[in-house]
């Protein structure tokens, strides 16, 4: 079998100071060796921030586009040196699909944006006729369909098609399954399988829901903390994914036994509907929420979990019937704590400290969290400097520093690693301890390791009837 | 005749070179060099001895049969230096690479004359030239001819841009990022526009549009950095809103090119803020004159008519000159913020 | 050729837009400038317009109203007339610029050898603006939930607005742009065109139409008729 994909001794450094040797200078990876043959499913996994992404965008060339890089070592693809290659000079060669399609997707319907990347490499109308057909089958969609109009799932779909419509036999896929509920996951997993068996395809799918990819993959590519004190991590390849574990946490405490209070009714949702154009998220829906419950909501993607914190906040209104609080509106923003899914849309002041006091109640629980989350040394720093799971974590310290009794958790764990959701964790226990014991929390989650930590009562909204 | 391939370093792809031809342009260059260099000795070394004529010196086979053919050409005489440099530029000229497609030596991607001999040439390059004109025609001609035929080469076959002056090619993520600051400059602006477009006086849309427009593209300015992004920015938003309101097209475009135009001017490029501030901050101020001028022309309203009251026509200017500062000042405090962060 | 169904040929449809816009104001204190709208706006409906004129109506109404109401209060009936009558040429012009349909227009430009990317901006702009809406809703609802009021705090309230709509632009973009590259779109290729948009025997009709009746009124306003 042909090799699809060869690197040799790529290394990757943010840190761009001249004049460093290989040990003074800090790496995300370095000497990475490996070969993936053509016609196999690889699954590439790891923790969050570990350089998964990073070393696709390596092999798709994308990475210089991003930030000033230094990168060393050779990508072959297909035999091909892509070393000094464009980006566009690699898109003949491999085909890359990244995840949030919606903000990728530019024409109002469906053929025009499948169509789009065959104009752009020169195809015949005849040729691109042809493939759309052929990939329009593949994938259900119409081709007269608004592209606004479609679910989570099938806007990745679409993003695959438009892949798959350049031709190339060699595919990178970043979370692709991010938005996408459970059906559609597994319906783009059994296309994809069908091209790597069939078609000779080469699959790369760096994925967090391994639960889903593992029983299509061949191989399984871990990455791993590297034991060089300089070098962040390095991969460990499993021939055979029988011998791969999925990722646990570490160092987790254990659960503490909590007693539920039974006190008074806060939200009482009376028999609601709530339809998004002809769909029904829910239907004669009620439900009670007594003070000091800690509830997590689980479903599918899709299923309504993020719609149903909006509509007990007030921020959307159901159809029919409604939702009753003994808050009255200004009194419920006072007293409701949101953490949001992307820390980007709450961030916003020149430093972390003045992130962390603003409208914060008292000092010394603000210096708690900060000792918790170990702010000391960023507090001057520029919020939006900080990487990724540190922003999560300031998102969630400043909402916490507000100390509310309700708290709304919108996908706290997600892109947190296991010491940081650990301090998530603990900071739950600090807020309960200052608002003695009155704490409600309502969290949405489909992270399974983490559902027994942030609640005892569970809200499967899959298992309600629509 | 034999057809060699090359490929040079400016021009991606290859392309035929026909040996014969690229030979004649050789001794063309040479020939037109010793004509400049000789009217060049004539003007200024009038006084200078001894001086030898032409014929009587040492040149290249070909050059001396041209000389021979030429009486006129033969009788030039020229002083010791002067040979001298003919003869460096002939050596230059033999080896030059690049003759395929040479324009000018400025444009050149690689300067082969070093500094003390540039300054004995370009006197000679710079007097010479008008004068050959007058004094040899035909050679002149056959000079131009040549230069322009090299510059069409260079344009039909050129992939990787020539890095002349300050314009730098627009890379994908610039236009997308222009393309997504105008989308986001027209939402902000949005909500005011349907009134302002049916008040009728000449200054009221400039002034309500100023501060979001000034503010949101002085972050796209800040971003790309390159020359011609206000203009870009201008034609998609003139685009788009020329699909409501077709006058609406030439006023962006307009005012997106009298600002930028009078900015690069003064500030040369956008590396200072000031060149930001002066260009995002006077965009809607410059859509004032076209919308006045397009008014006249296209609707026959006198100016006095969309002035209306002078009062209020110089209130609407000036704030929409302040208003636009201001946007543009918020927009670079912003973007200072960002680029210390690491973001911008 | 795979053709698709429009009405008007996109470049054609703005000149006349364009057209219809000058001359309309040109010929707004005629008497017989209601003739005039009657005619084209017949002639739209020939031409199958209805659903574009169905959308404007509510627009027409309010300019309709706002308009000359504001006249009103400085100027005399007359002009209040004058200005809604300028109203309803916008509007007519407004019917004709409308029915574009952004891709329809992309693919025409095209094939006038536009460049590409001017296009594509074009398309990215209009897709983006409903994006963006989404995005300013969000971050309008962010800054409640961490309890900043505009009245209270405008300052504040204008950094936590334009702080987090500055970054989801860059990172937006600097994704959109990826994905671009990566679909094999650069600034310098040419690409092929999966339809060609023609140019049909009813926009052949169209034009001359229009032309005639164009012409029959500038005839008559210049002779002052």
């Amino acid at each position: 079998m042909s090799i699809a994909i060869e690197a040799k001794n790529i290394s990757l450094s943010y840190d761009m100071a001249e004049g460093k040797s290989d040990l003074e200078r800090h790496w995300i990876f370095k000497d990475l060796n490996f070969q993936i043959k053509a016609g196999e499913f690889i699954l590439l996994t790891g923790p969050s921030g570990c350089g998964k992404s990073s070393l696709m965008n390596i092999i798709n060339g994308v990475i210089a586009n991003l930030k000033d890089v230094y990168i060393r070592g050779d990508v072959y693809i297909q035999g091909q040196q892509m070393t000094g290659c464009s980006v566009q000079e690699r898109t003949a060669f491999v085909g890359s699909v990244f995840q949030n399609a919606r903000e990728q997707i530019i024409f109002d319907k469906v053929r025009d944006e499948i169509v789009f990347p065959m104009e752009n490499i020169g195809e015949t109308p005849q040729k691109m006729r042809d493939n759309l057909n052929t990939l329009l089958d593949m994938t259900g969609l119409l081709p007269d369909a608004q592209t606004a109009s479609l679910s989570g799932g099938e806007k990745q779909k679409l993003m695959t098609a438009c892949t798959l419509a350049m031709g190339q036999k060699v595919l990178l896929l970043d979370e692709p399954l991010a938005n996408m509920d459970r059906r559609s996951a597994k319906q783009l997993l059994t296309l994809l399988k069908q091209l790597s068996e069939n078609e000779n395809y080469t699959i790369v799918v760096i994925e967090h829901r391994q639960e889903l990819v593992l029983p299509h993959a061949d191989k399984v590519f871990s990455c791993i903390q590297s034991p060089l004190p300089n070098v962040n991590m390095e991969l460990k390849i499993y021939e055979n994914k029988r011998d791969y574990q999925p990722y646990v946490y570490s160092h987790i405490k254990q659960k503490e036994n909590e007693i539920a209070d039974l006190k008074e009714t806060i939200f009482f949702v009376k028999d609601i509907d709530y339809c998004i154009g002809e769909r029904f998220l829910f239907k004669h829906f009620s439900w009670e929420i007594k003070k000091g419950e800690r509830w997590v909501i689980v479903g599918d993607n899709g299923c309504g979990k993020t719609t149903m914190l909006r509509l007990l906040y007030g921020f959307e209104k159901p159809t029919s019937g409604h939702i009753v609080s003994q808050y009255t509106k200004i009194e419920k923003r006072k007293s409701i704590g949101y953490i949001l899914q992307n820390p980007d849309y709450q961030l916003f002041m020149p430093r972390v400290k003045d992130e962390l006091y603003l409208h914060s109640t008292s000092p010394e629980f603000v210096e708690e969290l900060i000792r918790l989350f170990e702010f000391e040394d960023m507090l001057d720093r520029h919020p939006l400097s900080l990487s990724e799971g540190q922003k999560r974590k300031l998102g969630v310290a400043c909402v916490i520093a507000n100390e509310p009794s309700i708290l709304f958790l919108d996908e706290p764990t997600v892109g947190l690693d296991s010491e940081s959701i650990e301090q998530v964790f603990y900071s739950l226990t600090l807020l309960k301890k200052r608002t003695r014991e009155d704490l409600t929390t309502i969290s949405v989650s489909h992270d399974k390791r983490a559902i027994p930590y942030l609640g005892n009562k569970i809200l499967n909204l899959n298992k309600i009837e629509v | 005749m034999k057809k060699t391939y090359r490929q040079f370093p400016v021009l991606r792809k290859q392309i035929i070179i026909d040996e014969a031809t690229e030979k004649k342009k050789k001794t063309l260059e040479k020939q037109v060099f010793f004509l400049m260099a000789a009217i060049y000795c004539q003007d200024f070394h009038e006084f200078i001895k001894p001086k030898t004529a032409a014929s009587e010196l040492d040149f290249s086979q070909e050059i001396e049969a041209w000389l021979r053919r030429n009486k006129r050409m033969s009788n030039y005489q020229l002083c010791h230096d002067c040979y001298k440099r003919i003869q460096k530029s002939f050596q230059h000229t033999q080896r030059c690479p690049h003759s395929v497609y040479k324009t000018f030596c400025h444009e050149c991607p690689t300067m082969c004359y070093r500094e003390e001999d540039q300054k004995n040439m370009l006197p000679i390059m710079h007097y010479s030239s008008k004068k050959l004109i007058k004094k040899h025609p035909i050679y002149a001609f056959r000079f131009v001819k040549n230069l322009l035929a090299n510059k069409s080469i260079i344009k039909k076959n050129e992939v990787r841009k020539m890095k002349i002056g300050r314009w730098k090619a627009f890379a994908i993520k610039d236009i997308v990022f222009l393309a997504v600051i105008t989308a986001v400059t027209l939402l902000v602006s949005g909500p005011v526009a349907p009134i302002v477009m049916t008040v009728t006086k000449l200054g009221a849309q400039a002034f309500a549009m100023a501060l979001p427009f000034a503010l949101i593209t002085s972050i796209g300015l800040r971003k790309v950095k390159k020359n011609g992004s206000l203009t870009i920015i201008g034609v998609f938003s003139g685009l788009v809103l020329g699909l409501m309101s077709p006058v609406m097209f030439f006023n962006q475009l307009a005012g997106s090119v009298l600002s930028e135009g009078l900015a690069l001017i003064l500030f040369k490029n956008y590396e200072s803020k000031k060149a930001v501030l002066f260009s995002a901050g006077l965009f809607s101020f410059f859509t004032i004159p076209s919308t006045g001028i397009i008014n006249t022309l296209a609707k026959g309203r006198a100016i006095s008519e969309q002035i209306g009251n002078v009062f209020t026509f110089l209130l609407f200017v000036s704030g929409a000159v302040v208003l636009g500062l201001i946007g543009a000042a918020i927009g670079n405090k912003i973007s200072d913020e960002l680029q210390k962060a690491g973001k911008l | 050729m795979y053709k698709e169904s429009y009405s008007i040929h996109p470049v054609l449809s703005l000149i006349c837009s364009l057209l219809l816009f000058i001359t309309g104001l040109l010929f707004v204190k005629e008497i017989w400038f209601c003739n005039y709208l009657i005619t084209f706006l017949i002639l739209l409906l020939i031409f199958r317009f209805e659903k574009t004129i169905l959308k404007i109506i509510p627009f027409a109404i309010v300019f309709g109203a706002v308009m000359p109401a504001l006249t009103l209060i400085n100027g005399s009936l007359s002009e209040a007339l004058y200005s809604f009558y300028r109203v309803l040429v916008l509007v007519m012009a407004g019917i004709l610029s409308i029915s574009i349909k952004p891709i329809h227009l992309v693919r025409a430009l095209n094939q006038l050898h536009i460049p590409r990317w001017i296009n594509l901006g074009l398309l990215i702009v209009i897709r983006f603006m409903q994006i963006f809406r989404e995005e300013m809703k969000q971050i309008r609802q962010a800054i409640i939930l961490r309890g900043i009021h505009f009245f209270q705090t405008p300052f504040l309230w204008g950094r936590a607005f334009l702080i987090p709509l500055t970054i989801r632009m860059l990172s937006i973009s600097e994704g959109l742009a990826i994905s671009l590259e990566t679909r094999g779109f650069s600034t310098d290729s040419t690409g092929s065109s999966y339809e060609t948009v023609c140019f049909q025997k009813r926009d052949s009709v169209f034009l001359c139409l229009f032309l005639t009746f164009l012409s029959l009124y500038t005839f008559m306003f210049i002779r002052g008729l």
